[in-house]
């Protein structure tokens, strides 16, 4: 799908507090419950901000969404959780870590209907730029909490995992680093 | 309810040495690359109800 095909056809839009999403299917089950069932608990708790795609003539069909929020990135000088936390239950001042800002793309999905035209692709280049451009604070990092069988699609957009922790999960923890955006 | 959102862990030992060096990398994307992300940034914001 071109910029301008996309542009002709839908809105993006920030979801409100109580605003509800009757219908969606991905083809995934827990995507579609995100949508459709936590999307505005985790709005009304403020864990997150959920962004619906909408045909601009019915916008009851949704056809792409996407949820934000805040993150960071956190690295400790220890080896190990274990040694970190002995030192953290004695010096309780001393944190010893450093965290870079990042923002977190809770969920992601795309109805079947609309799959393989890339859509999921012009989403996240517009996700990096909206935090590297337009952002209101500092933000170093784009993380996702990605399926599984998205992995490859995160991949090819420039993303990397964050450890192999979580390797053989349902969902893994990967990166995209906004500085790979900077001009020379 | 769907499967929460996880969080992200805090990384220790060679996982954070990794990160660390490779946020030192230099890697940029093409100057191509680029104008076509800016394209697109700028066509979807034009239709964002909240920008």
């Amino acid at each position: 799908m071109t910029d301008k095909e996309f542009t002709d056809r839908y809105t993006i839009h920030r979801m409100a507090e109580q605003e509800v999403v009757t219908a969606f299917n991905c083809g995934d089950e827990d995507l579609n419950g995100f949508i459709l069932t936590d999307a505005p608990l985790y709005r009304k708790e403020k864990l997150a901000v959920t962004y619906t795609v909408f045909e601009k003539d019915n916008s009851d069909n949704v056809v792409a969404f996407f949820s934000l929020s805040n993150d960071r990135i956190s690295i400790s000088d220890f080896d190990n959780k274990t040694r970190y936390n002995r030192f953290s239950r004695r010096f309780n001042n001393h944190k010893r870590l450093k965290s870079y800002p990042a923002a977190k793309i809770g969920r992601l999905g795309v109805s079947e209907s609309m799959k393989y035209m890339n859509i999921g692709s012009m989403l996240l280049r517009f996700i990096k730029l909206y935090f590297t451009v337009d952002n209101k604070t500092g933000c170093r990092f784009i993380t996702v909490d990605a399926y599984a069988a998205a992995i490859p699609f995160y991949l090819r957009n420039g993303f990397v995992p964050l450890n192999d922790e979580d390797a053989d999960e349902p969902t893994r923890l990967l990166y995209f680093d906004l500085n790979d955006l900077d001009e020379d | 309810m769907a499967r929460p959102i996880k969080e992200t862990p805090i990384l220790y030992g060679e996982d954070a040495r990794r990160f660390e060096a490779r946020m030192q990398e230099r890697r940029r994307i093409s100057a191509e690359e680029r104008a076509k992300m800016k394209a697109t940034y700028e066509a979807l914001k034009s239709v964002c109800d909240f920008m």
